[in-house]
């Protein structure tokens, strides 16, 4: 097991490292060659003269050699800034007000913040909305693929085929823009937009109630296939017909014995996916005027702020990395033949 | 009766017809109504795509052009279907009509950019699965076939490629690359190829130690003649499974890109962009036209390459039943 953990975590450590690289390179290099933008200018503000260039360069670290601000970008985030940087950007403060100006991510360049204090603002909300939807999706399809199995070709099967196609094709914004017609502003029992902290969870669940339930229906319509064959294919095996030889009610033949095992590719997929959700989650943040993270990412975007958008694509990579690691954990603990391997 | 006027019997009354598997899929393929009715309006909208020059003359309304007949003097807001179509026909010169209403705040012709962001969405469809599938093919084939370290490499470079968020990557990418069509394409191909590679890489895994490839092999053919001509052949029918399936999820991801205001320069019409023109103030509250014209098209062309898709699936699969 501890063997498994350590590969896993190496394993993801790697693929932090090439996203880590691949941000960088885009952002350095790409940026200044292709598109000709140079981070320094847009930093210095409207109009810079050469000097105020050369000064802002000098104080991001930007005129120094591609691989020395790759090598100190990736000590920044795992080490947190360095004293000397610390000197540079916020001379004379304290360090907790310098935390707020600087951090592992670095600084904004469309706020006098740091990129970390910004994605721990805006993040408990993109936490809200994935697992409020996380929870729906799961609670949709499950019960739906598995009554699905139990009677197949039944006029409930079809319907819910239906139900997926629809889903899997609707885009998740088109629907969210659609929802918010018929039951924010014709209907009014949601609200059109906005976010109340959880501090007040009443609130909390009637502003996020209509845009997880929008997310969760594109996710819900591919699992319900899913579950349907994942518990077609146990509710087959001989294990299921031993069960059912040696007296279990049908009950638990279905929860006990098919549905258990069924329930290993499900978390498999469910750790892929969440990487959609979080694609998903920008496009609900933007269409019902959440401020999580990924209205974030499209507000730094469209305003150029390389700092603020490069350190979200590494927060939410680290994130599904982390989120992938804990899958497999919880399936090796399903099933002991993952460990042994 | 003899034996033999038996037999000879038997075969007037059911004639038995030795059928290749290529003929049994489209015979499959003949009777799959929901694919067909797909097919159809996929072949409807490469005509509605190609007509557009036709609607900008007949309607004399230019693509990305504003006009100020397309938005309402009072209410501000962009004119409705139909508008101006009774009286508008007798205006001379450029004639008023706008048979679908106008499609944002500038009154651009809702027809017209319909018609022209089909060619985007269809060109971008087009040419991103026919990249994602190129690099699928190479990488899958020869990850599949060489195996080793080659395929670890490979079957590597696909989970990481899975792990990136798609979108939020795109989004930071199209800021450092600048807003182009071919940047659009590039990035939908550079997400997209790791998904039917994996199946490639199987199905050749699976193939490889066949008892064909092993005859083939004891017969001298080469690796090259092995992969393209027995190897290659098999991979037809998952190839055009996947490929109608890429096509659905490129346009998906160029609408979703543009719907963010993100991949295509301004200049591009994109049905995305057009659902995003309804967002701002609410204009889809008092005008819900706006974004249900490009959003019901977007639904449904989606929906019929992924339902082509699955009926291409279901017509190459040798245990589809039997067709009399």
């Amino acid at each position: 097991m501890i063997r498994f953990l350590i590969r896993r975590i190496l394993g993801g450590i790697f693929v932090v490292l090439v996203v880590t690289l691949a941000v960088f390179v885009l952002f350095g290099p790409v940026l200044r060659w292709h598109s000709n933008i140079s981070p320094a200018r847009l930093y210095a503000g409207k109009n810079p003269s050469p000097e105020q260039i050369e000064r802002v360069s000098a104080l991001l670290g930007l005129d120094k050699p591609y691989y020395v601000q790759y090598g100190y970008t990736l000590k920044r985030l795992v080490l947190g800034p360095s004293q000397e940087e610390r000197d540079r950007v916020c001379p004379g403060s304290t360090a907790a007000e310098c935390d707020q100006l600087l951090g592992r991510f670095g600084s904004s360049f469309a706020k006098q913040r740091s990129v970390d204090s910004l994605i721990w603002d805006h993040f408990p909300v993109t936490l809200s909305l994935t697992f409020l939807a996380a929870l729906m999706w799961l609670l949709i399809s499950i019960p739906i693929g598995i009554i699905s199995a139990i009677r197949p070709r039944s006029i409930f099967d079809r319907t819910s085929i239906v139900f997926v196609l629809i889903g899997q094709s609707l885009p998740v914004y088109y629907f969210g823009l659609l929802a918010l017609y018929f039951f924010a502003y014709r209907l009014g029992w949601f609200p059109l937009s906005g976010y109340e902290p959880l501090s007040n969870p009443g609130q909390w669940l009637y502003h996020l109630l209509l845009p997880a339930f929008v997310l969760a229906l594109q996710f819900a319509a591919i699992y319900v296939r899913i579950t349907r064959s994942q518990m077609l294919d146990t509710l087959s095996e001989d294990y299921v017909r031993t069960a059912r030889a040696k007296g279990a009610g049908e009950t638990r033949v279905i929860i006990r014995h098919a549905f258990r095992n069924a329930m290993l590719p499900i978390v498999t997929m469910f750790g892929l996916d969440l990487g959609l959700l979080l694609g998903g989650a920008i496009l609900i943040e933007v269409t019902f005027g959440l401020q999580g993270l990924g209205w974030l990412a499209v507000q730094a975007a469209q305003r150029l702020d390389v700092p603020t958008t490069a350190g979200i694509v590494l927060f939410s990579a680290i994130l599904i990395v982390v989120a992938n690691i804990v899958v497999d954990l919880v399936n090796a603990t399903l099933d002991p033949r993952i460990r042994l391997e | 009766m003899s034996t033999v006027e038996q037999f000879e019997d038997m075969k007037t009354e059911a004639m038995v017809v030795a059928r290749t598997p290529r003929q049994l899929a489209f015979a499959r393929l003949r009777r799959d109504y929901v694919a067909l009715a797909s097919l159809a309006f996929i072949v409807l909208l490469v005509l509605f795509a190609l007509a557009g020059p036709l609607f900008e003359s007949w309607t004399g309304h230019p693509v990305n052009k504003s006009n100020s007949t397309g938005v309402d003097d009072y209410t501000l807001l962009p004119v409705g279907p139909l508008h101006g179509c009774v009286n508008g026909l007798a205006s001379v010169g450029e004639r008023a009509c706008f048979v679908l209403g106008a499609s944002n705040n500038l009154g651009y012709d809702m027809l017209v950019q319909l018609s022209f962001g089909a060619r985007t969405s269809l060109i971008i469809g087009i040419v991103a699965t026919i990249l994602t599938m190129v690099v699928a093919l190479l990488l899958g084939v020869i990850a599949g076939y060489v195996g080793g370290w080659t395929d670890t490499v490979i079957a590597r470079l696909m989970d990481i490629v899975a792990a990136f968020p798609f979108l939020l990557f795109a989004i930071a990418a199209s800021v450092a690359f600048g807003a182009s069509l071919w940047f659009v394409i590039l990035i939908i191909a550079f997400f997209s190829w790791f998904y039917p590679g994996r199946i490639f890489r199987g199905e050749v895994l699976s193939l490889r130690n066949r008892e064909f490839v092993t005859a083939a092999r004891m017969l001298g053919a080469s690796n090259s003649r092995i992969v393209f001509r027995h190897l290659m052949p098999q991979l037809i029918g998952p190839l055009t499974v996947y490929a109608s399936l890429s096509v659905a999820g490129a346009i998906a991801a160029e609408a979703a890109l543009s719907y963010l205001g993100f991949g295509l320069p301004l200049e591009i019409p994109s049905w995305g962009r057009m659902i995003s023109d309804a967002v701002p103030g609410g204009l889809y509250i008092n005008a819900p036209f706006l974004m249900v014209f490009p959003g019901t098209l977007l639904v449904v062309t989606v929906l019929a390459f992924n339902l082509l898709g699955d009926g291409l699936r279901d017509a190459l699969d040798p245990r589809g039943g039997t067709i009399l």
